[in-house]
C-alpha cells in the first residue's frame, strides 16, 4: 500500500523569478511604455486544427446553442442509444420521495440546490446567475433560488499543514462544516423547515463589486466580482451576519470558508478522462524547477469508485471540477446527484445531511424519505448519464483560416498561456463507468489526439481569484486550468453564461484579466498589448 | 413540459454523419463582406439577410409577444373569476388557459437564447406537477402571493399548475366545476398567472427591449457576423434555426408521443403525458409542429388551407428552394402530413382539427387504446420522417452555401 503525500504550495522564489523573467514575453509590462506593433508571431502548429476533440468532434452542429449537446460523432449502434437514453435523463425533474404518481422521479432533496442536471449545466454548457442578479444595483443583495446554477463550498480549516491522505483523515478532504455539510444547500423540499419554506440549509445572497483595469494605451474595462452572504440557518433561523457577536448559527462563525461553484460544460469530459495519467504528471513542475514561474501540480483526491473497488488506498489523481476535487465523471457526476439535487445511487447511497439536526427534524415528520437505500437513481439510470456525460462532442472550431484568428493563436502561444494551457495529448484506455453490477466501457474516447487547451494542473492564480478555501491538495488560492475547447461557443449556447469558477467574468477578455499568481505575466502579455492584438486573441478564443 | 435538447434517432444520425462527411467544415466565413462573393464549385450563394430579419421579427418575436398577450388576458381571465366565481368564468378562464398554451407551443421550434438563459421554462413549463406538495402548500400559505411562488419549487407553478387547478385531475374529465374551487385555489391560480405573466414580459422584453444590458437579443441576431459574440455568420443562425426544427420536431416525434406511448399496450404510461389535465395533448404536439411550419414558412400562423408558400414569405423554404425545388415542397408537405396526423390520433377522422369533442378521444386513452395506437404510431412515423428530412437534406445545405455574411 501506497500513500501519496500532499505537498505544500509552490515555491515563491522560483514564480516570482518567472515573472520577471517573463516580462519581456508580450511586449513588457510597465505602463509608460510605447505599443509598437510587434513582429509577426510564429504561427504554432496547432492553430489550423479544426476537430478539437478528435473523431469524437461535433462538425454539424459546431455554431449554434446545439454545439455543446450533441452526441460524439463515432457513437454507433447500441453506444448511441445509451447515450440518447442519458441526454433524456439528464433533463429528468426530480420530486420530493416518495411520490405515488411519478416514482421514477422522486427522491428529491430532503436539501439541494437544484433538481434537474440541465438547470445546472444549460444546453450542457455553463451555468449563470438570474437576470434579477445580474441587473440589480451594485451593491443590492440578490437570494439566490432556483435559477442560479451555483451554490457554495463550505468548510472549516483543516487540523493540518502538510497531510499525508488515509481513511483517519477522510483522504485529506475538506472538513465538513459541524451541522451542515461540505456543500451549502440553499434549497428545501417543502416540509423540511416550517419556519421558511423551500429553503435548506440557510439562505444565500449574492451581490456584485466592481473594479477596473487599465490597458497600457489607456482603455479600460470594468470587472465584476461577486460577493455571497449566508442568512436565515436552520440552527438560528433568522439570524444575519452581524446580528449577534459572536454569531449563533455554526454556519455563521468566522472558521466557516465558503467557495462558489458554477456550474461547467458537459462536453469533452470522456476525452479528459482518458488523458494517461503519466502524461499530465508529465507536465508537473511543482517546484517550478525549470524557472518559468510556472509550476502546476497535481490535486490527488478521494475515490470512492476504488473504495467500492475494495482498493486500500483509495485516491486518485483528481481531473474534474474547479479544483480537480473528483477523479472521474462518475464520481464528479455522482457526487452531483447526491450533493446538489439529494438524489442517492450506488455510490453515494447516504442522504447528504445524514447525521445533522436538520435530517433528523426531517425524518420525524417524513420517515419515508430515506435515501431509498440508495437507489433514487437507479445503477442503469446513473450509468447511462455518467456514459452520456463521458461522450458529449467536442465543438469544432470556426473560422480558423481568419488571418486575425490565426495571428490570435500566436499571440496566444508567444503570451505563454500556453504553458498553463497545453494545447494537446493523445488519449489512452477509458477506465469505463463502474458499477456494482458491471463496467460500461467507453472505447470511443480512446485513442484520440485532442486540444482541449488544458494541463489538468492545479497553478496558483493569485490573489484576486484565490478562494482562500483547501480543497484536497488544492490550496486556497489554487485553480485547475479549464479546458478553453469550446469556449467560443459559450454565450451561443447560453447568452447569460459567465466564466471562472464563480461565472464572475461576463467577457473572455474580463477572465483573461482576472488572471494572476502564475498566470500573471501572460496576462500582463495581453494588457500591454495593442488593441489589434488583443482582439486577435479574443477572435482566437471565439473559434475555439 | 419540454425537453429542450433534440435526441437524434440512431438510424437518422448514422445517416446524417454519413450525408454529411463529404460536406467540409461548413460554415461561413466570419471575415467576407456582402455583397455576397461568387460561390465556390458546387456552392449555392444565398443572402439570408431577409430571411433572418424575417424570422426574428415576424415570427419569434411576433410568438413571444403573443406570448405575453395571452397570459395578460389569462390573468384578467382568473382575476374576473376571483371577483366573480362562476362557470361563465371558469370556462373563460380555461380558455384563456388553452389560448396562452397555443404561442407557447409554437415557439418550441426556436428555443435559443434568453428562453433558456431566463429559466423560462421550468419556471412555467415544469413537469411533473408536485399535487400532494400542492394541496400541503395551500394549507400552510391560503393567501400566497407571487413572491412565494416565486420562491416556490418548480413543481408547484407554472402551466401545469394552473391547468390542475382549472381542469382538475384529467382522469375521467377534464372539466371541473367552478363550485369545486376552495379560496386559497383561487387565490393560489391568481398568483400564479401573475407570476406567469412576469416571466413572458421578461421573455418579450428581452428580445425587444433590452437582454443583459447589451440591447435587444432580436438584435443580436439580426447582426450575426464576426465579431458578434452569438453567431458569427449567417450560417450560424441558419444551424440554429434548421436544428430548432429537426430537435422540435424529434421532440414530438420521440419524446412527447413516444414516451408515454410505451413499447406496447401494457408499458402505456399517462403519468408522461403533457397536458393531461386539461386533455390538450393532441393540440401541444400539432402546435409544435406548427412551429416548424411558421419557421419554415416564414409566416406566423401559416395556414395550408388558406395561404400558398413563397419565398417571398423569407422562410426556411426560400433558403432550400434556392438549393432543391423538389425538397423544398416536400418537406411543407411532411409538415403537414405530420400534423394531420397528430390530428387524426383521437380517432375521430377529422385530420382538420384536434379538439376533443364529440367522439374523439384523448391522447391519455388512446395510448391505452388498441385501435388509438395504430394512430399515434402513424403520428409518430410522420413526425420521424420530418425530423430525417430537416437532418439529413435540409441541414447539410447549410455547408453547400456561401452566405454573404
Amino acid at each position: 500500500m501506497t500513500k501519496k503525500a500532499i505537498s505544500p504550495r509552490p515555491a515563491w522564489t522560483g514564480l516570482i523569478l518567472g515573472s520577471l523573467l517573463l516580462h519581456g514575453c508580450g511586449g513588457g509590462g510597465g505602463e509608460n511604455i510605447t505599443v509598437t506593433e510587434p513582429p509577426p508571431p510564429v504561427e504554432p502548429s496547432w492553430a489550423r486544427i479544426s476537430a478539437l476533440g478528435g473523431e469524437t468532434t461535433n462538425t454539424t452542429g459546431n455554431q449554434s446553442s446545439f454545439g455543446f449537446d450533441t452526441p460524439a460523432a463515432n457513437l454507433q449502434g447500441d453506444a448511441l442509444a445509451f447515450h440518447l437514453l442519458g441526454d433524456a435523463e439528464f433533463e429528468t425533474k426530480f420530486i420530493k420521495a416518495p411520490s405515488t404518481d411519478f416514482p421514477r422521479q422522486d427522491g428529491l432533496g430532503p436539501v439541494f440546490n437544484n433538481d434537474a442536471c440541465v438547470e445546472c449545466h444549460t444546453r450542457d454548457g455553463r451555468g449563470n446567475y438570474t437576470s434579477t442578479a445580474l441587473k440589480a444595483p451594485l451593491g443590492q443583495w440578490t437570494k439566490l433560488g432556483g435559477e442560479e446554477a451555483l451554490f457554495l463550498r463550505i468548510s472549516v480549516p483543516p487540523e493540518r499543514g502538510t497531510c499525508v491522505a488515509e481513511a483517519l483523515n477522510n483522504y485529506c478532504a475538506p472538513e465538513k462544516v459541524p451541522g451542515f455539510s461540505d456543500q451549502l444547500f440553499h434549497r428545501g423540499v417543502l416540509g423540511l423547515r416550517a419556519d421558511s419554506p423551500f429553503t435548506g440549509q440557510a439562505d444565500a445572497y449574492v451581490r456584485f463589486e466592481t473594479s477596473e483595469v487599465r490597458y497600457a494605451d489607456g482603455e479600460t474595462v470594468t470587472l465584476y466580482k461577486p460577493v455571497f452572504q449566508i442568512r436565515n440557518p436552520y440552527d438560528s433561523p433568522g439570524e444575519a451576519p452581524g446580528d449577534y457577536v459572536p454569531p449563533l448559527s455554526r454556519v455563521l462563525q468566522a472558521d466557516v470558508m465558503s467557495s462558489p461553484r458554477m456550474g461547467m460544460p458537459m462536453f469533452g469530459l470522456g476525452l479528459l478522462e482518458a488523458i494517461p495519467e503519466s502524461s499530465i504528471l508529465a507536465l508537473a513542475d511543482e517546484y517550478d524547477s525549470n524557472a518559468d514561474g510556472i509550476s502546476g501540480r497535481p490535486n490527488w483526491v478521494f475515490d470512492p469508485v476504488k473504495q467500492a473497488q475494495g482498493d486500500h488506498n483509495p485516491v486518485s489523481l483528481g481531473r474534474f471540477g474547479w479544483k480537480a476535487s473528483t477523479p472521474s465523471v462518475a464520481v464528479q457526476g455522482l457526487g452531483a446527484y447526491h450533493g446538489d439535487m439529494g438524489i442517492t445511487s450506488y455510490l453515494f447511497p447516504q442522504e447528504s445531511i445524514l447525521n445533522t439536526a436538520l435530517y433528523d427534524s426531517y425524518q420525524v415528520l417524513n420517515p419515508q424519505d430515506d435515501g431509498q437505500n440508495g437507489t433514487e437513481v437507479s445503477e442503469d439510470v446513473a450509468k447511462a448519464v455518467m456514459f452520456y456525460a463521458n461522450t458529449l462532442a467536442v465543438p469544432a472550431r470556426r473560422n480558423v483560416e481568419d488571418t486575425r484568428v490565426l495571428r490570435g493563436a500566436a499571440l496566444f502561444e508567444s503570451a505563454r498561456c500556453t504553458a498553463c494551457h497545453t494545447p494537446s495529448f493523445r488519449t489512452g484506455p477509458h477506465p469505463g463507468v463502474w458499477g456494482p453490477s458491471g463496467v460500461v466501457p467507453v472505447p470511443e474516447v480512446a485513442g484520440q489526439t485532442i486540444y482541449p487547451f488544458s494541463d489538468m494542473l492545479l497553478h496558483d492564480m493569485g490573489d484576486a481569484l484565490a478562494d482562500n478555501r483547501p480543497d484536497f491538495a488544492a490550496n486556497g488560492r489554487e485553480w485547475k486550468t479549464r479546458p478553453l475547447w469550446g469556449i467560443g461557443l459559450t454565450q451561443t449556447v447560453n447568452p447569460l453564461a459567465g466564466y471562472l469558477h464563480d461565472g464572475r467574468a461576463r467577457t473572455l477578455e474580463e477572465a483573461i484579466l482576472w488572471h494572476g499568481g502564475e498566470a500573471e505575466a501572460s496576462r500582463e502579455a495581453f494588457r500591454t498589448m495593442a488593441k489589434s492584438d488583443r482582439d486577435a486573441m479574443l477572435a482566437f478564443l471565439a473559434s475555439l | 413540459m419540454m425537453k429542450r435538447n433534440p435526441k437524434f434517432s440512431l438510424s437518422l444520425l448514422a445517416a446524417a454523419l454519413l450525408t454529411l462527411s463529404a460536406c467540409g467544415g461548413g460554415g461561413g466565413d466570419s471575415t467576407a463582406s456582402s455583397p455576397i462573393p461568387t460561390p465556390a464549385p458546387g456552392k449555392v450563394s444565398f443572402d439570408a439577410t431577409a430571411l433572418i430579419n424575417n424570422e426574428v421579427d415576424a415570427v419569434i418575436v411576433q410568438t413571444y409577444k403573443n406570448l405575453n398577450s395571452r397570459a395578460k388576458n389569462l390573468l384578467a381571465s382568473v382575476e374576473a373569476f376571483k371577483d366573480g366565481v362562476s362557470e361563465a368564468e371558469m370556462d373563460s378562464a380555461q380558455t384563456s388557459w388553452k389560448a396562452a398554451r397555443v404561442p407557447w407551443e409554437t415557439s418550441e421550434g426556436f428555443l435559443f437564447g434568453p428562453v433558456d438563459s431566463l429559466g423560462i421554462d421550468p419556471a412555467i413549463d415544469s413537469w411533473p406537477l408536485n399535487t400532494p406538495d400542492l394541496q400541503a402548500f395551500l394549507q400552510a400559505r391560503p393567501d400566497a402571493t407571487v413572491d412565494d411562488i416565486e420562491n416556490a419549487s418548480d413543481d408547484l407553478r407554472g402551466f401545469h399548475a394552473m391547468e390542475y387547478l382549472l381542469f382538475g385531475n384529467g382522469i375521467d374529465s377534464n372539466d371541473k366545476a367552478a363550485s369545486a374551487m376552495t379560496p386559497s385555489e383561487i387565490n393560489y391560480l391568481v398568483a400564479l398567472a401573475q407570476a406567469f405573466q412576469n416571466r413572458t414580459q421578461e421573455l418579450e422584453a428581452a428580445w425587444t427591449v433590452d437582454f443583459n444590458t447589451k440591447g435587444p437579443y432580436a438584435t443580436a441576431v439580426k447582426s450575426a457576423g464576426a465579431g458578434n459574440t452569438q453567431y458569427s455568420s449567417h450560417a450560424a443562425v441558419m444551424e440554429e434555426l434548421i436544428n430548432g426544427l429537426t430537435g422540435i420536431a424529434d421532440e414530438v416525434g420521440n419524446a412527447k408521443i413516444t414516451e408515454p406511448f410505451g413499447p406496447s399496450i401494457d408499458k402505456a404510461d399517462t403519468s408522461l403525458v403533457e397536458s393531461q389535465y386539461s386533455w390538450n395533448s393532441l393540440t401541444d404536439f400539432h402546435n409544435n409542429l406548427q412551429s416548424v411550419l411558421n419557421v419554415y414558412t416564414g409566416k406566423l400562423g401559416y395556414n395550408p388551407n388558406q395561404d400558398s408558400i413563397s419565398t417571398q414569405m423569407n422562410g426556411v423554404y426560400a433558403f432550400v428552394l434556392k438549393h432543391n425545388a423538389t425538397l423544398a415542397d416536400r418537406v411543407l408537405a411532411e409538415i403537414i402530413d405530420a400534423q394531420q396526423k397528430i390530428a387524426l390520433i383521437k380517432g375521430d377522422g377529422n385530420p382538420n382539427t384536434t379538439a376533443i369533442t364529440g367522439n374523439a378521444n384523448p391522447f391519455r386513452t388512446q395510448i391505452s387504446d388498441a385501435n388509438g395506437r395504430v394512430l399515434i404510431q402513424a403520428a409518430i412515423d410522420a413526425s420521424n420522417k420530418l425530423m430525417q428530412t430537416l437532418d439529413t437534406e435540409v441541414k447539410p445545405l447549410i455547408a453547400n452555401t456561401e452566405f454573404g455574411k
